[in-house]
């Protein structure tokens, strides 16, 4: 495959010029426009354009001008205000899963969607006009993420999580998880904060627009079918708007992607890729906003499943209860409703995304638990060809590494792919272009400094 | 220190267990099978693999050759390493495996057309399994160093253990590590007793549909002494939690949808179809027939006879009898299964619900059960609880095939070629 085009991801919001928006203001991915108890954000509703892993561009609709739209991060307990301008001709709908509410946006007009952040977890906000999925199909979505309030917590606090344990319980599913991670013989623990998971917020702060940390991702899942995408007219109007029906009738998606993107674009992207040391377990909260169900596989460490979304179907009705049994006959989602923090976690190396589903998974960074080691007398386990590659230290993205050897070297790489492998392709072929990343092990426990200073001492010669 | 793949000899008898014949009966069980009129119970057969060492002995691997050292655009999809290189961090196997690629089965489908349909997959020439759709399984107990030898003379392929989590070189994935033109010895040591499975990851979502897959079992370390003291096995380890997952019939399930379309797409173009640039149809699935086990569904008389049960899926148990079935998805559909007995799912993905922060769930008689592409659920029916104690003779379980997307049953309504299928659980 040639490609013609490499779009590189730009991490946050291209700015635009002023031209062409009644407000007479650019845009960055977010604008904050206040602190304290209430936040307040700024998004755009208009037309641009997605390239794809193959150069192909079409064109898409967008909050800020990207797909997926800026991720909104606010802490439980704020009132959000969300300023939601529509630089198009058509009607919009703001919505966020979850939450109750739905602001309409006039044309070259704008609306404020005004909502308590109440229970911790991931949303997707979208919009959504005459119960269609076409708009959010078109690149209208985005992630919205409300985290605890991490001021009293440090890193020696046993359970920090990523949700509000008063009313969960430490006892919860959940809590006992966290609470187990860096002091278990699986969840190793080191110094003083490994083994712990670490939130992505400095404390203190009421809001952040960081997307991504060291042990925190986001994955936008999502489907691009270009003859939909071909409706959309220069002014971001969709002249003809098929029907809801029509929509999941002559979905054939020939692009699948991750916040936006597919194939080797994703394998490099520091957003998507967790690249960590053992003891540092990376969140990531995973959404499905397109029409396809997924079946996410990852390789190298199963993922504890933590959380999932209220899965609804066109009655309203919801689809499973929350022990997982089917609650009605059709079981075809539309949209998911509250957060569910599981209390019964399933570890699967396969995890089933059917649309609009919302799940918190923790990618424990454990070792690969069947590279070779030995069962003691007491049923331990020692990871003794773990423990000679950390000794060896011998990582092929640090200079000077060995690349001729009879052992083999750090990092570790292992892919996460859909397993519905239709997924995987780009334009009908040009596998695993699709839905296809990667995580990485750098090391073992504590490794992380060690191999900063290497890099350090390299740097310095 | 090169392959003696020449000194090879076929060696001895499946290791550590009991009858290493698929389906067979089980005839090791002395108190509760002697004296019987009954028919033999469902039974997969013991673990199955030729004692190790192999023959291979390791060596130096040039990292530049291969994906481990990091990839382009190129050798990401199209240009992926092609290489042939000795196991590094070789280990003296307790049981080694050989997989060897076939790519020209045919199977003649039950419909009125008797339409061909070409399969690939992985033979077992050291037991002489034949070209079989699944390929055969592999079954290994917790704690073996395991050998598995792709032999891959036609073409490139791979063969990813999946839900095995071992280094990347024994991965099986092509872009990060290689694929395999000649031969490679993947190894890795099961930590964890439950179901998995095995499939080559070459063009995966092309060589997985031509049937390139089988089952991975791997059986807790306690399993024969469980089995000497109380006749039952073990799904896995007892402890943690839980009750104790222990069965007296066991059967796999493995659910497969074939697109006709997809299965000529090797002859159209190449084993490679699509891999640079050509747009080969494969975000375009519509399968028309519906296997488990490797049997095809037979078509309908008539709208209102029912579903012709699947043999190779079928389960004979005794009263009172501890029923494992070993769930895997091996389509590209959402499928739903309906079985007539209270059952609990006891381990998902290989991963036993015994953890602090998990546990069984039991399902009703006929509540529909929805299992998603590439996930295993072990699922434990237990004629003595309560809801199933009073049931009795031949059973029906009933399985729906629902497309990715619209999530209809494909071809409902179609006799020939519709997305269901079922079996039946005897109880004698």
């Amino acid at each position: 495959m040639r490609r013609r085009d490499f779009l590189k991801y730009s991490g946050g919001g291209v700015a635009l010029t002023a031209i062409g928006l009644p407000w007479g203001r650019a845009f960055a991915a977010c604008s904050v426009m206040g602190s304290g108890a209430t936040v307040e954000f700024d998004l755009r509703i208009g037309p641009t354009t997605i390239t794809m892993i193959d150069g192909e561009r079409f064109p898409a609709l967008a909050f800020n001008d990207r797909v997926p739209g800026p991720v909104i991060r606010v802490k439980q307990g704020r009132t959000v205000v969300l300023r939601v301008y529509n630089d198009t001709p058509e009607l919009h709908s703001l919505e966020i899963t979850g939450i109750a509410g739905k602001w309409d946006i006039d044309p070259h007009s704008y609306a404020e969607a005004s909502f308590e952040a109440k229970t911790c977890g991931s949303y997707i906000y979208h919009s959504r006009v005459d119960n269609s999925p076409l708009y959010r199909l078109l690149g209208l979505h985005g992630a919205l993420i409300i985290y605890p309030d991490y001021d009293e917590l440090r890193c020696d606090n046993k359970l920090i999580t990523p949700y509000d344990l008063d009313s969960l319980g430490a006892d919860s599913a959940i809590g006992k998880i966290f609470a187990a991670l860096g002091t278990t013989e699986r969840f190793q623990s080191g110094n003083g904060c490994d083994g712990k998971w670490h939130p992505v917020e400095d404390p203190g702060q009421e809001y952040t627009l960081t997307e991504y940390s060291n042990q925190e991702k986001i994955w936008v899942l999502a489907q691009v079918d270009p003859k939909f995408n071909a409706l959309i007219q220069s002014d971001g109007s969709v002249p003809g708007k098929p029907s809801a029906a029509e929509v999941v009738a002559g979905w054939l998606p020939r692009y699948f992607t991750i916040n936006g993107r597919s194939g080797f674009d994703l394998s490099h992207a520091p957003d998507i890729v967790p690249s960590n040391y053992i003891g540092e377990p990376t969140l990531m909260r995973i959404m499905n906003v397109g029409l396809s169900h997924h079946a996410n596989h990852i390789h190298g460490n199963h993922w504890l499943e933590l959380t999932c979304s209220d899965l609804i179907n066109s009655s309203g009705e919801s689809i499973f209860d929350e022990e997982g049994h089917v609650t009605t006959s059709d079981t075809r989602p539309v949209d998911s409703g509250r957060v569910i923090p599981r209390r019964n976690v399933f570890e699967v190396d396969t995890l089933p995304m059917w649309p609009m589903q919302r799940k918190d998974v923790l990618l424990p960074f454990e070792i690969p638990p069947d590279i070779p080691y030995i069962r003691n007398d007491d049923g331990t386990v020692t990871p003794v060809q773990f423990n000679d590659m950390v000794r060896r230290g011998n990582n092929l993205e640090l200079s000077g590494a060995t690349l001729k050897s009879k052992y083999e070297p750090f990092p570790l790489r292992f892919v996460m792919h859909c397993h519905v492998e239709m997924s995987t392709t780009a334009a009908g072929g040009n596998y695993p272009q699709g839905m296809v990343t990667h995580w990485q092990i750098n090391g073992g426990l504590g490794q992380r400094e060690q191999d900063a200073n290497r890099r350090r001492r390299t740097a310095s010669l | 220190m090169s392959k003696s793949r020449d000194t090879r000899k076929k060696q001895g008898q499946p290791v550590n267990g009991w009858s290493g014949q698929a389906s067979a009966a089980d005839t090791t069980n002395g108190t509760t099978q002697t004296a019987s009129s009954k028919p033999p119970r469902t039974t997969l057969g013991g673990p199955n693999g030729t004692p190790g060492p192999g023959p291979n002995e390791g060596g130096e691997v040039d990292f530049r050759k291969t994906g481990v050292n990091g990839e382009n655009f190129d050798t990401f999809g199209c240009k992926v390493f092609r290489t042939n290189p000795d196991t590094p961090d070789w280990r003296r196997a307790d049981v080694y495996f050989e997989r060897k690629m076939f790519g020209s089965h045919d199977i003649r489908m039950p419909d009125p057309k008797k339409t061909k349909v070409r399969f690939w997959g992985f033979e077992d020439k050291i037991n002489d399994s034949g070209e079989q759709v699944p390929s055969p399984m592999i079954r290994v107990v917790e704690d073996q160093i395991v050998h598995v030898e792709l032999d891959s003379s036609k073409g490139s392929h791979t063969i990813h253990h999946h839900a095995i989590e071992p280094t990347t070189m024994n991965d099986g994935v092509g872009h990060v590590s290689m694929e395999i033109t000649g031969s490679y010895i993947y190894q890795w040591q099961p930590r964890q007793a439950g179901t998995y499975f095995y499939h080559c990851h070459k063009n995966t979502v092309l060589h997985f549909e031509m049937g390139m897959f089988g089952l991975l079992v791997v059986d807790p370390r306690t399993n024969e002494e469980h089995f000497a003291r109380t006749g039952r096995r073990l799904a896995y380890d007892p402890g943690g939690s839980g009750p104790i997952p222990e069965y007296d019939a066991e059967q796999a399930w493995v659910f497969d949808d074939v697109d006709p379309v997809w299965h000529e797409i090797p002859d159209r173009f190449d084993a490679d179809a699509g891999l640079c640039g050509e747009d080969v149809g494969l975000n375009n699935f519509n399968p028309r027939f519906f296997m488990i086990n490797g049997e095809p569904r037979k078509p309908r008389k008539n709208a209102s006879s029912p579903n012709v049960p699947i043999k190779k899926a079928s389960i004979v148990a005794w009263e009172g009898d501890k029923i494992l079935i070993r769930a895997l998805n091996a389509s590209y559909s959402v499928v739903k299964m309906v079985l007539p007995l209270e059952v609990q799912l006891i381990s998902v993905d290989g991963r036993p619900l015994n953890q602090p922060w998990n546990s069984w769930v039991t399902y009703k008689p006929f509540e529909p059960i929805y299992i998603s592409t590439a996930n295993r659920y072990d699922l434990l029916i237990d004629l003595t609880s309560p809801a199933n104690q009073n049931a009795r003779g031949t059973l029906t379980a009933d399985f729906e095939f629902q497309h990715w997307i619209k999530r209809t049953i494909h071809n409902a309504g179609d006799l020939v070629y519709e997305g269901t299928a079922s079996t039946t659980i005897e109880i004698v």
